[in-house]
């Protein structure tokens, strides 16, 4: 079941400019939604009207089943994450205070607020001595790890993102980007992440959905919308003008395969599944696992031990391609970083009929 | 250096007078204060919320504050008659703005990121104002009590002209019966009574402050 | 939650205190002018009707207590009791433009209309006239030899004037002085009561009026010049009192009554200058007066 629909939701202003116009979509649970679009084209009122911080002129919008007219507002916003551009993180609380701010005007005692806030550091990887500090005294980037964990307190399993990362240097954005993606996996949430950076809206997003003048023109996985655009503007917008350069920012999570042959070591059940899976797949080797899903051996069918080249679920097309060049090996491993947990492999015979998908629609033979 | 000394002389022996006429000050300017700040602030919360009013009430409480403190104790009297109640009631028009456009403009200076935040979380109007904007608009609104009280304290020196004692009571006293050391004792008492409660509110705010890391 | 709580007991005990600021209640205020004379009046009655009543009476000092500010605290009942002057009362209070030379009919006309109109009871006249002077310089009358009003008008060219903004105010005040005498003064000052005199010291103005009973005329050496057109009217003093406390306490009238008479022309100007010269308090004067005369 989807946990946010919008249906025919328009929002239309005193002057009667159209800010959403008719805007129908699903989200479904555990995606990473990413609105992207050109200045003024409806995301942020789109995502705004979420938790009723606007309200819609018509249409209708379900959250957890239940149309938001027949929420409390109040209720709804605690029940929801929302994290902004820029960050809002009160200045006269500690980091600890303000990460639980909302479960403070829930009225949640002192010792569940702090038992919680020591729970929500760890998750965005802050140390117990960031509790007592207050704003002014992070950087920009440990601001919005905190601004992060404020949104997670209620547990909600909807978090509004607007831009978040927009403040930030490059170099901390990514970083952040990175463990928000990690934060994803590990708690599957459903995000609905607004940006004007396509980068990185191909990046994080499960799916995209494109906008424009206060319309959704396609929602749709990164490939989809790259190989089987609906629209010239989304064309345009993903940068067919040079189909390579959109090609580059595709990530190894995008074009992975993910059911794989694993088993863990001394299953033999498992281990003739396995096969099984591998021959589907026209392969012929297993992958050796332990109980966290950490890889540990690629085996041959013959019992050899494979070398293999690894990215990370992030690495750029660009790059996967560059270690099966320089490994000599069609296929490559995705491991999440940090735990070695086994993600899925790019295996290039796939990746190839993709492109030739593309290319006959294209009308290139 | 000896006009000093026979100032000094003159409150040890009037100082019957001396302390009646302090504690009357004292409590004629406090209990004005009080008023102030009980409808100031609460004034200046609500044209937060309702900012079509709030140009409208600025605009009033700033006339009022233009008029003349002798004209306005002039004023009540008809109205109020003469002692504490026109005194109070003068004091408290004169001393609103300073304290409503202060604690107006404090809270409408809260970073709108903040704001946005806390109600994007799910924070009731109430809850907004209570744990957000009114501490981060506190050193405004400390700053608007200060500048209130001190002005009072002034002020309150015409409360004797009709009938309410205090320590302008010394210095027309003084005037009536050419006695210059009287004058200056009173301005004197009227200039302490000014420093002393500035210093204590000065010490207040940074307590205040600190509490709230500012 | 505990600032709550501060702001809640504060507004509660700024409410109490001014409920007991106003709890009135068995007393009897007596009020007067900002001026020695008047302050000594006072100070008689209140230590009289102390002495011979069990009334709570409260002296209530008035720094800008001019009849405007007097009378319609009486009238309200702000206070009960204060000395007043017919002249006063028929021009300033009762606006009569008519002019009534004989000064027991003024008193008698005056009575009758404050007590009809305000409910006001004029009790029997202390016994001295305060009336309106100029005054000068000994030097000034000496070197342009003034003894008149009259004589005064001749060189007005060359005196500044200065008067308290009552006086301008009057009926019998400057305006119709003026045009009586001729008068054409070079610059007119207007100042508060208590500053004319160190004005026309200081040079600053040159002729003051100045009340007949003013102890200070003694005190700066300054010389009172004849009224010879009759101009100013009478000024006799009396307590005014309100007729709902009269009412209520009857023992005031009886104990006030006793003062009649008692203080003449030359009393009142002697107690004034001790006062204003001799720097006593206005209090012991006031008992010594009562004692002298056995009321205390």
């Amino acid at each position: 079941m989807a946990l946010v629909s919008f249906q025919e939701v328009t929002k239309v202003y005193q002057d009667d400019i159209r800010a959403v116009d008719g805007v129908s979509l699903e989200v479904e649970e555990g995606e990473f939604l990413c609105l992207i679009g050109p200045s003024g084209c409806g995301k942020t009122t789109l995502l705004k009207m979420v938790n009723r911080l606007i309200e819609p002129t018509s249409g209708k919008i379900f959250v957890e089943g239940r149309e938001i007219r027949e929420w409390d507002p109040i209720r709804l916003r605690r029940h929801i994450g929302y994290v902004i551009q820029q960050i809002g993180l009160f200045p006269h609380l500690t980091v600890e205070e303000n990460m639980t701010y909302v479960l403070s005007i829930m009225g949640r005692t002192l010792a569940e607020r702090r038992r919680k806030a020591r729970e929500l550091l760890t998750m965005v990887s802050l140390d117990a001595s960031y509790l007592s500090r207050f704003p002014r005294e992070l950087s920009g980037g440990e601001r919005q790890r905190v601004g992060v964990a404020r949104a997670l307190a209620s547990d909600p399993r909807i978090i509004l993102m607007d831009e978040p990362f927009g403040a930030l240097d490059q170099i901390t954005r990514e970083q952040l980007q990175g463990e928000l993606l990690r934060l994803h996996r590990l708690l599957r949430k459903t995000i609905i992440f607004v940006t004007h950076d396509l980068q990185e809206a191909m990046k994080l997003g499960t799916r995209l959905g494109i906008m424009r003048r206060g319309r959704m023109l396609q929602v749709g996985t990164p490939s989809e919308l790259l190989f089987a655009p609906q629209d010239p503007f989304v064309e345009e917008f993903l940068g067919s003008g040079s189909f390579l350069q959109t090609l580059r920012m595709l990530t190894a999570q995008e074009m992975m395969v993910q059911e794989l042959p694993r088993v863990s070591s001394g299953d033999a059940d498992g281990y003739r599944e396995a096969r099984k899976r591998s021959a589907e797949l026209g392969w012929d080797f297993v992958f050796l696992v332990d109980e966290n899903g950490k890889l540990l051996e690629v085996k041959h069918l013959n019992g050899e031990s494979l070398n293999y080249p690894v990215v990370t679920p992030t690495t750029s097309f660009e790059e996967v391609l560059r270690r099966m060049f320089l490994a000599s090996s069609s296929w490559v491993v995705v491991l999440e970083p940090g735990n070695g947990v086994l993600r899925g492999v790019v295996d290039f015979r796939f990746v190839c009929s993709h492109l030739r998908q593309y290319c006959l629609g294209k009308g290139v033979s | 250096m000896a006009f000093l000394a026979r100032v000094f002389l003159l409150l040890l022996e009037r100082r019957e007078l001396v302390l009646t006429s302090l504690f009357q000050h004292i409590y004629i300017s406090a209990v004005a204060c009080v008023l102030i700040g009980v409808v100031g602030i609460p004034l200046g919360v609500l044209i937060t919320r309702f900012r079509s009013w709030a140009s409208g009430v600025l605009a009033v409480t700033g006339v009022l504050y233009t008029i003349p403190a002798l004209a306005l104790f002039g004023f009540m009297i008809p109205l109020l008659g003469i002692g504490l109640k026109p005194t109070l009631f003068a004091l408290f028009i004169y001393g609103l703005l300073p304290l409503v456009r202060n604690t107006y403009v404090g809270i409408i200076n809260v970073d709108p990121g903040v704001v946005e935040a806390a109600r994007g979380m799910g924070s009731t109007e109430w809850q907004l104002l209570y744990r957000v904007q009114l501490p981060l608009a506190l050193p405004y609104i400390v700053a608007g009590l200060r500048t209130v009280v001190v002005m009072t304290i002034s002020v309150s020196t015409i409360a004797a002209f009709i009938g309410a004692g205090g320590l302008g009571v010394l210095i027309f006293r003084g005037i009536t019966s050419y006695y210059t050391e009287l004058i200056v004792a009173g301005s004197m008492l009227v200039a302490g009574l000014s420093v002393a409660a500035d210093m204590l509110l000065g010490v207040l705010e940074k307590r205040l402050l600190r509490r709230i890391q500012m | 939650m505990k600032t709550v709580k501060i702001i809640l007991l504060s507004v509660l005990g700024a409410v109490l205190l001014w409920g007991m600021a106003f709890a009135q209640g068995g007393k009897v205020v007596v009020s007067n002018k900002p001026f020695t004379e008047s302050h000594i009046l006072a100070e008689i009655m209140v230590q009289l009707l102390r002495r011979h009543t069990d009334l709570a009476v409260e002296r209530l000092i008035i720094e800008g207590g001019t009849t405007s500010i007097l009378h319609p605290a009486i009238v309200r009942g702000d206070i009960d009791i204060y000395p007043e002057y017919t002249g006063t009362s028929w021009q300033e209070v009762l606006r009569k433009d008519e002019v009534v030379s004989d000064p027991l009919e003024l008193y008698e006309r005056v009575k009758k209309e404050y007590e009809e109109r305000f409910g006001l009871v004029y009790l029997p006249l202390f016994g001295f006239n305060n009336t309106f002077t100029l005054a000068v310089r000994r030097e000034s009358a000496e070197k342009d030899n003034l003894k008149t009003f009259s004589d005064l008008a001749r060189v007005s060219e060359r005196y500044v004037f200065g008067a308290e903004p009552d006086f301008f105010e009057r009926k019998d005040g400057y305006d119709n002085l003026v045009k009586t005498y001729g008068f054409r003064f070079k610059t007119v000052k207007q100042m508060a009561i208590a500053l004319k005199y160190p004005a026309i010291v200081s040079r600053e103005v040159d002729v003051i009026d100045a009340f007949s009973t003013d102890g200070l005329l003694k005190k700066f050496d300054l010389v009172v010049l004849e009224d010879d057109k009759q101009y100013f009217p009478s000024y006799f003093c009396a307590p005014v009192v309100r007729k709902a406390t009269l009412e209520k306490y009857p023992v005031i009238a009886e104990v006030l009554g006793r003062l009649q008479g008692l203080i003449t022309d030359e009393v009142m100007t002697e107690m004034n200058y001790l006062v204003d010269e001799e720097l006593r308090d206005p209090k012991d004067v006031a008992r010594e007066f009562l004692e002298k005369r056995g009321l205390l």
